[in-house]
């Protein structure tokens, strides 16, 4: 008679073997079931009837592809769903999760499309990714500040989430939520700062140099830092706007609560 | 049925989900109690922490994990335990649960809630890890029937046989998933009520209300992310008759729908809680 470790180990085999056959083949459902009962259950499991095994097949799926549909309004909208499924199955069989928590499910799906060449889906899905790490991320107003007005230990907050790419999908984020909706794509420079204030995400909207501005200041330890960064990589033109509108931004910043 | 705790008897609770977070704090709506999913709330505080620091002081929180893998030849994970016990101390949850399943072997994560074999022995090794783990928690801990799909050969008991058997050897509570004995049912083609006929209902720490899904191939997936059904509602009311009342809990965990919505399908169980009738007889030799 069989161990429960022998049973169990025979059945993770299963699983593993259906992400790697899944992967090779095109994806929608009644095609993929019916793929499924000649392809997949060659190995020797101990569930005897196929259905049921094709039965918890999909349930892992489905959890894990009503997670990325959840996660990814805009790219699903603007996808047909079979070929949003087929990017999500190789994109998770090459980076699947490695403990029990789905938090992090999906991170890093924009860089995954990109570097396949999908520069237009890999900017929503950056959006998109944006908005999960924003909405998974503390209210700004209960990240401990410092109290000091030094700019040597004042900060940008990492709850300050930024985006900037070639197409201004996020003024379509809300209607993208409707995903039988059709959106036409507006192609146009965005710069956008998200954060969590009250269990709510803001959607700020920053100029060009702001955005330059808050990225060198999140990547450096304090804002006396940050403001070096730029003086050493922004051209003089650059430089001197910044310097005519520093008074204005940082109080804006300030009073938004985006530095600690 | 168990009253162990603060909770009422015929309580109705919501699983707390982050899209409602915010309506709940604006409205702190009327409502007996949440349950969590552990895992979420496990390990280092994070922003989730914050909410739920709010929400607690309001209501009281019960504990539902997903990842326990009770069942697995794998020894049980002292880390999680470990995470799991601080959270239950930190809420002060009156009860914690998890499923009668495994969920990985080897180290190996494979998020689905997965059969056993239903056999003396599987129940045998099963309960021992209960007990263990309910001295460990010093609190009342109660496991789930799964919604099944498939039966792990050989299995000579049945699903509410082998259920039975893990909660009387190891002295834990059920937490009985009505959906789930209507999934496993109508997959299995058994009657449910024969299900709920054998439960002892006096160990009856909670019941789990969901919806569910049909596929294409005719298998019903337990997808928490419809309504209530109404062949489920019926079970429901026969669960009530048998019991004479538990504590309710809706889940709904995708396509959610605004907080009302789902608090207005909780509070259709107000409609199918049918209280056992009590017939007045003559002896007619008096």
């Amino acid at each position: 008679m069989k161990s429960l470790l022998d049973i169990q180990t025979q059945l993770k085999a299963c699983f593993t073997a259906n992400l790697d056959i899944q992967s090779s083949g095109a994806f929608s459902n009644a095609d993929y079931l019916n793929g499924l009962n000649d392809r997949v259950f060659s190995a020797k499991c101990p569930i005897p009837l196929l259905q049921q095994k094709v039965s918890y097949n999909q349930q892992y799926w489905y959890r894990i592809f009503n997670l990325f549909y959840e996660r990814f309004p805009g790219l699903v909208q603007n996808w047909e769903l079979d070929t949003f499924y087929q990017h999500v199955q190789q994109f998770y069989n090459e980076s699947p999760l490695k403990g029990y928590l789905l938090t992090e499910l999906g991170y890093g799906f924009g860089e995954f499309l990109a570097s396949r060449g999908l520069t237009t889906q890999a900017q929503i899905a950056r959006l998109d990714e944006v908005y999960v790490r924003a909405k998974q991320g503390f209210n700004l107003e209960d990240v401990k500040e410092s109290g000091s007005s030094d700019i040597n230990a004042l900060c940008l907050k990492e709850e300050v989430f930024l985006y900037a790419e070639n197409i201004d999908w996020a003024i379509h984020r809300e209607e993208s939520l409707d995903k039988k909706k059709k959106i036409e794509i507006v192609c146009k420079k965005a710069f956008w700062a998200f954060t969590k204030r009250k269990n709510q995400i803001i959607r700020t909207e920053l100029n060009e140099l702001a955005f330059k501005t808050l990225t060198l200041l999140k990547s450096h330890a304090c804002l006396a830092q940050g403001l070096e960064a730029c003086a050493e990589e922004f051209s003089e033109e650059e430089f001197l706007t910044l310097s005519s509108h520093l008074n204005e931004w940082f109080s804006f910043w300030a009073e938004k609560k985006w530095f600690k | 049925m168990t009253q162990l705790t603060s909770i009422p008897q015929k309580a109705l609770g919501l699983g707390l989900r982050p899209a409602h977070i915010a309506t709940i704090l604006n409205e702190w709506p009327q409502l007996d109690f949440f349950e969590i999913i552990s895992e979420n709330f496990m390990g280092s505080k994070g922003p989730q922490h914050l909410n739920l620091e709010k929400i607690k002081a309001h209501y009281p929180i019960v504990l539902h994990g997903v990842a326990m893998n009770l069942g697995s030849a794998d020894p049980l994970d002292w880390n999680y335990l470990k995470d799991l016990k601080a959270l239950a101390d930190w809420v002060d949850a009156p009860y914690v649960t998890d499923h009668l399943c495994w969920t990985g072997v080897e180290n190996v994560h494979l998020h689905d809630l997965l059969p056993l074999p239903q056999d003396e022995k599987t129940a045998k090794y099963v309960a021992e890890k209960i007990r263990v783990v309910q001295d460990y928690l010093e609190r009342p801990f109660g496991i789930e029937n799964l919604s099944s799909y498939a039966v792990v050969e050989p299995s000579p008991m049945n699903e509410w046989e082998f259920y039975n058997e893990v909660i009387d050897r190891s002295g834990c509570f059920a937490m009985l998933d009505i959906n789930n004995v209507y999934v496993s049912a109508y997959n299995h083609q058994f009657n449910p009520k024969d299900y709920l006929d054998a439960i002892n209902w006096q160990r009856v720490l909670q019941c789990h209300i969901a919806g569910h899904a049909q596929e294409k191939n005719g298998v019903i997936i337990d997808t928490h992310d419809h309504p209530v059904a109404d062949p489920v509602w019926k079970l429901y009311e026969y669960a009530w008759t048998l019991s004479g009342g538990f504590k309710t809990l809706l889940e709904w965990d995708a396509k959610i729908p605004p907080f009302n919505e789902v608090l207005a399908e909780l509070f259709k169980a107000k409609n199918h809680q049918i209280e056992p009738v009590f017939i007045d007889e003559k002896m007619e030799i008096l």
